[in-house]
């Protein structure tokens, strides 16, 4: 079961980072984490915050998908890690 | 952050993608590409990404379920420790309902055995600590998204003192058994879809392998349709140009080198084995256990299991009735509909096979999204 | 089937299972054949709706209410669901030797309030004790009776049909199970456990147009919709995005896996009504301040297969089986 959930740090004691999801917060477990910071999304899975969740990655991978909307009739060439050149 | 994580379900977007994705796939070939994630079988199910691609792009689904893929003789030792008044056991969910040689840990709960399901194995804490007369036994199953959570557990628990928690081991890593289904070849697996959080873990990295001594492209891909749709493209495009690398569609998520502290615990706890893989065989160096040094958390050094004999061919008289296919649709040779018993004898509530058991099973994903045309 | 499991009170298959093996052939008559949320019997005054409900659920004070708001409520409502104002009821109580008097007061307190708020009167009842350990803590049935008002009987379903519900799923199963569970803290997971009383003025309006009405307590929406179209020759569909949850059942229900569609409500209905009637009705049940988020969740289509099946987005689509797939103990 890989469902890992994102949710947003509202604050740090030790090793537990309250997170907040619609709705509640969680008790998120950071031993797997340096550098998180109350702000920070992080993933989720069985209690214990896989990754700290890259914003301006998000926005990158989000244009390159709206691109493909733009570029019905373009095939993309050779492609880097993020998507037509 | 969670309005734009929203918009990776945008349907226009999944559109262009589409529109892009039949352009490179002309239909004179047949892809096939295959993940091996419990959860990207279930996103692909309910958001219904076969009926959406072209014919001639086949998403394959592998061995990632890890309740799926957890032998016969595991559940049964896990069965006969519920069975003992010393023992309180610790399990995710997904596990109660899978078929043992003649019970399940649900019918054990109902007779009226201490089995508490859990969502993080940190929960067994405080579970030690209140019954310091019994032991508490964590059921390991699960890939290495959830590893490190149970070493860290172990870990946590080693700090506070207790002397009572201990982990009835079944864990698995996935890229040998992608190696595995490579080399048998009977799959003719064109590319991997990679496991999201998984590679969160081992990092993007840890598929190079595969692309190099197998020429299959490999694309870390995301949950959400988008993502999926953005990581067949990718691999369609390689497969274009004749390239075999890996690639990162999940890059908000997915770094090359992983998560160094969970990569590191999982090192320092643990030493690969060969283990079995239910429906599959034997899979070479798949297994993790705990090192001799950490042996005293493994509840067999501490106890002789007397587990059922395993029934060769097993369970309440269902589990491996003549027809079961499961071997088969966890290595990707066949679909769920290819089984004579899927849907008619085999359904989620009297299950033949481990793939219908677990809710990331294939065949249960399968049964549950079934169209009304079907 | 030689001994009770958890799966024969969840409200689903088997459930109703047992009903028919153990109970229906034994007190057959044509009222409790019916198999409705309450018996409508036709007295000298006209029609009366009669039900009973017993409650065992734990924790007994939870997010939202307690066992008796909960009791209380839950008469009642299988009465307004049968098209009938609530007006008197019954309680019987069982209770574990050494349980709080203190708090049994306050459970009464809540059995009082819900009560009156509806205009329901509690005219007699029992209480019985069993020694520590034959109970836990307090059990408590009621047993309803109200008159049947305006115009509606179940009738048929046909294909064009409507289905609505009066506000958001789930909130009682996922509040309890939150309540046991302690996943989530300073949630806004509250059971939606509340006396339907404030439908019936719009049922009296509506109910020529009213097809059948139901609350999806155990085992959920779901199961509720397999129940209703059982035995007829039609099916349901759905549309997921429609189905109104609020956002903290929705982040639970992701975080642990669970399905809107099978946790327990327990203060909403799920009406099927004639397709033309659907937006009125919905218009209606908004403008009581209770029923502010119903919706028009899906339609009945023409399927000799029974099925009930979801739209989800991307044009995916799933079946909801008649069982809920999960099983939450003393729910309820």
């Amino acid at each position: 079961m890989c469902l890992a959930i994102p949710m947003k740090i509202e604050s740090i004691e030790g090793q537990i980072g309250r997170a907040s999801i619609p709705g509640g917060q969680y008790a998120a477990r950071l031993d797997f984490l340096d550098n998180v910071k109350v702000g920070d999304y992080v993933l989720v899975h069985a209690g214990f915050a896989i990754e700290i969740l890259d914003e301006a990655e998000a926005l990158k991978t989000l244009e390159v998908l709206q691109e493909y909307e733009r570029l019905s009739s373009e095939i993309p060439g050779r492609a880097d890690s993020s998507g037509p050149a | 952050m969670k309005d734009f994580l929203a918009k990776f379900r945008d349907e226009r977007t999944a559109r262009g993608l589409l529109r892009n994705i039949r352009q490179l796939a002309p239909s004179d070939r047949v892809y096939r590409l295959m993940e091996v994630c419990g959860t990207h079988t279930v996103s692909i199910y309910r958001f219904g990404m076969r009926e959406l691609l072209p014919a001639n792009v086949e998403l394959l689904s592998g061995p990632g379920c890890p309740v799926c893929v957890t032998d016969l003789a595991y559940i049964d030792k896990a069965i006969a420790l519920a069975r003992r008044e010393d023992v309180l056991l610790v399990t995710f969910g997904d596990l109660m309902k899978v078929p043992g040689s003649s019970s399940s840990l649900i019918k054990e709960r109902g007779r009226g055995r201490r089995i508490k399901v859990v969502y993080s194995p940190i929960e067994a804490l405080p579970l030690a600590r209140a019954n310091p007369d019994k032991k508490v036994v964590i059921l390991a199953v699960g890939f290495e998204t959830t590893i490190p959570a149970v070493l860290a557990t172990v870990r946590q628990g080693q700090a506070d003192g207790l002397d009572n928690l201990f982990l009835l081991t079944g864990h698995k890593i996935i890229p040998p058994a992608m190696k595995f289904l490579l080399q048998a070849g009977a799959a003719r697996i064109d590319g991997f879809i990679c496991p999201g959080h998984v590679s969160t873990i081992i990092g993007s990295r840890a598929y190079e392998f595969l692309a190099k001594d197998y020429h299959v492209p490999c694309v870390v891909a995301g949950f959400e349709p988008t993502d999926i749709l953005q990581a067949v493209l990718m691999l369609l495009v390689q497969l274009r140009d004749g390239r075999s690398e890996v690639e990162n569609q999940y890059q908000r998520a997915v770094r090359p080198e992983g998560n160094p502290k969970a990569l590191a615990m999982m090192d320092r706890y643990c030493r690969t084995v060969d283990d079995h893989w239910r429906g599959i065989g034997i899979i070479p160096e798949s297994g993790l256990r705990l090192r001799d040094e950490f042996g005293r958390w493994d509840i067999n050094s501490v106890l002789d299991i007397q587990a059922e004999p395993t029934r060769a061919k097993a369970g309440p008289p269902r589990l491996g009735e003549a027809g079961c296919i499961c071997g088969q649709v966890l290595q990707g040779l066949a679909r769920p509909s290819d089984c004579k018993l899927f849907a008619k004898v085999c359904t989620p509530e009297e299950p033949v096979g481990a793939c219908m058991v677990s809710s990331e099973g294939s065949c249960a994903a399968a049964y549950k999204h079934r169209r009304l045309e079907d | 089937m030689e001994r009770i499991t958890l799966a024969h009170g969840a409200g689903g298959t088997k459930s109703r299972q047992l009903i028919e093996k153990v109970f229906l052939p034994r007190f057959a008559n044509p009222e409790l054949c019916k198999l409705s949320d309450g018996a409508v019997l036709g007295l000298e005054g006209g029609n009366y709706a009669f039900t009973t409900d017993t409650h065992v659920i734990e924790p007994i004070f939870f997010s939202g209410g307690d066992i008796g708001k909960l009791a209380v409520c839950g008469s009642i409502n299988d009465l307004v669901v049968c098209g009938a104002k609530p007006m008197w009821m019954s309680c019987g109580f069982v209770l574990e030797e050494g349980f709080n008097i203190s708090e049994l007061e306050r459970i009464a307190d809540s059995m009082a309030s819900a009560a009156a708020a509806a205009g329901v009167k509690i005219v007699t009842g029992d209480t019985k004790v069993v020694g520590p350990g034959q109970a836990d803590k307090i059990y408590i049935n009621t047993t309803a009776i109200g008159q049947v008002v305006g115009g509606y009987k179940p009738k048929a379903l046909e294909a064009g049909d409507k289905i609505i519900v009066t506000g958001p799923m789930g909130q009682h199963g996922s509040a309890i199970f939150n309540d046991r569970e302690k996943l989530l803290e300073n949630s806004e997971l509250v059971s939606d456990c509340a006396s339907l009383d404030w439908m019936v003025p719009v049922v009296t309006e509506f109910g020529g147009a009213i097809k059948v009405m139901r609350d999806p307590t155990r085992g959920g929406l779901g199961v509720i919709l397999n129940e209703l179209i059982c035995g007829s020759s039609c099916g349901v569909e759905v549309t997921e995005n429609a189905l109104p949850v609020t956002a903290a059942t929705r982040s639970l229900c992701e975080l642990v896996g669970f399905d809107p569609f099978y946790l327990p409500c327990e203060g909403r209905a799920v009406i099927i009504t004639w397709g033309d009637a659907a937006k009125d009705l919905v218009a209606a049940l908004k403008s009581c301040g209770s029923g502010k988020d119903s919706a028009i969740i899906g339609s009945v289509l023409a399927d000799s297969r029974n099925r009930v099946s979801v739209k989800t987005a991307f044009g995916g689509s799933r079946l909801l089986a008649d069982t809920a797939e999960l099983m939450l103990p003393r729910i309820c």
